[in-house]
């Protein structure tokens, strides 16, 4: 081809043969929370004790979120509170529990976590206090 | 899906795009019919093929929704409760060949590879053995553990140090795992793990100091 003149040298070459399959591609993705921003706590008394709710929070994966709720004294205290028997409950869309030594004027935040084997992992950032 | 190309060079000098363009006539089929019209009578070669195919019709295993603790059943902590990715390929080639394959992690935005201890942690096998990825690692020729950079392909991992004969099958296993130190970023993080198989001729190509799930780089891959 093109004047080219093949010579019995030609075994002289090197000659590759190659073959490449289609890939096999893996995409793996994280899930995340809904909605992304932790609600905020509504309080309503009842009598010496503060019931506290919020909409629920869901994983994408299906797993059930827990949820950490802090107390904010006036003073800036924080403390845990439904904790043990006082838990959170979820009832259908929402979310509730007591706090039931509230200081005056506190405010409470929640925070949606995942718990894996006792351990918390992921977890949204804290509601806005209310 | 099967692709074959032809790799013809020549260590003629100039002589070696005229002849990758001869021989890109026959290597198709299993006859290349080499002629020369001047000084030399004419020459004629039986070539081989080099070629490796999908045992499988999926190419594309999908993992959604992963949270920290997920893993897959083979990677050895974790939930080991969700399914791996395999893939089996077979080499349909009629020379005897040696057999590697490509590693390419891509993160997404986020990306839930993060190439640490903390991000998305890989295994990926050959035929239920030792792993050519581990973790975020892969080894060098020399035996160093190295980290799988996103968007870096990893390339030439040697399959076997035996090479491959026609319909000789082999298994691709992906585990994985994501850690429960996974950070909050990671939350709807992404990452795309390609793998492409690829064989080239074994005769005159000595194996060197290549070793059986690392990189190899003594044999002329391209």
């Amino acid at each position: 081809m093109l004047g080219l003149s093949l010579s019995p040298t030609v075994h002289d070459t090197s000659a590759l043969f190659v073959g490449t399959t289609t890939p096999g591609a893996n995409a793996l993705a994280g899930g995340s929370f809904s909605p992304g921003v932790a609600p905020a706590v509504t309080q309503t008394n009842r009598g010496v004790n503060v019931r506290l709710s919020w909409p629920v929070v869901t994983f994408s994966s299906g797993a059930a979120p827990s949820y950490l709720v802090t107390r904010i004294q006036q003073d800036g205290t924080r403390t845990a509170v439904c904790t043990g028997v006082d838990s959170p409950v979820v009832t259908g869309q929402s979310v509730t529990c007591s706090d039931r030594k509230p200081g005056a004027g506190s405010l409470y935040v929640q925070q949606p976590v995942l718990v894996v084997g006792g351990q918390v992992t992921w977890s949204l950032p804290p509601s806005t206090p209310a | 899906m099967t692709t074959r190309t032809s790799r013809f060079t020549s260590t003629l000098g100039s002589m070696a795009l005229a002849l990758a363009a001869v021989s890109a006539l026959g290597v198709g089929v299993t006859m290349a019919l080499f002629s020369a019209t001047q000084t030399s009578g004419s020459n004629t070669f039986a070539s081989g093929t080099v070629s490796v195919g999908l045992g499988s019709t999926s190419t594309t295993c999908t993992v959604s929704n992963m949270m920290p603790g997920d893993s897959s059943t083979n990677y050895g902590s974790g939930s080991a409760s969700l399914t791996p990715c395999d893939y089996r390929v077979k080499y349909t080639g009629t020379g005897a060949a040696w057999l590697a394959v490509d590693i390419a992690v891509n993160a997404g935005t986020p990306g839930l590879y993060t190439a640490t201890s903390s991000g998305l942690q890989l295994k990926i096998g050959v035929n239920g053995g030792a792993s050519m990825m581990n973790g975020t690692v892969y080894k060098t020729q020399a035996g160093t553990d190295t980290t799988v950079a996103a968007g870096s392909p990893v390339t030439n991992l040697l399959v076997s140090s035996v090479p491959a004969s026609t319909n000789d099958l082999v298994t691709f296993d992906v585990d994985y795992l994501l850690p429960l130190l996974a950070p909050n970023a990671l939350q709807g993080g992404s990452v795309t793990v390609t793998l492409t198989f690829h064989a080239v001729q074994a005769s005159n190509q000595p194996i060197g100091a290549c070793v059986a799930g690392r990189q190899c780089s003594d044999i002329t891959w391209a």
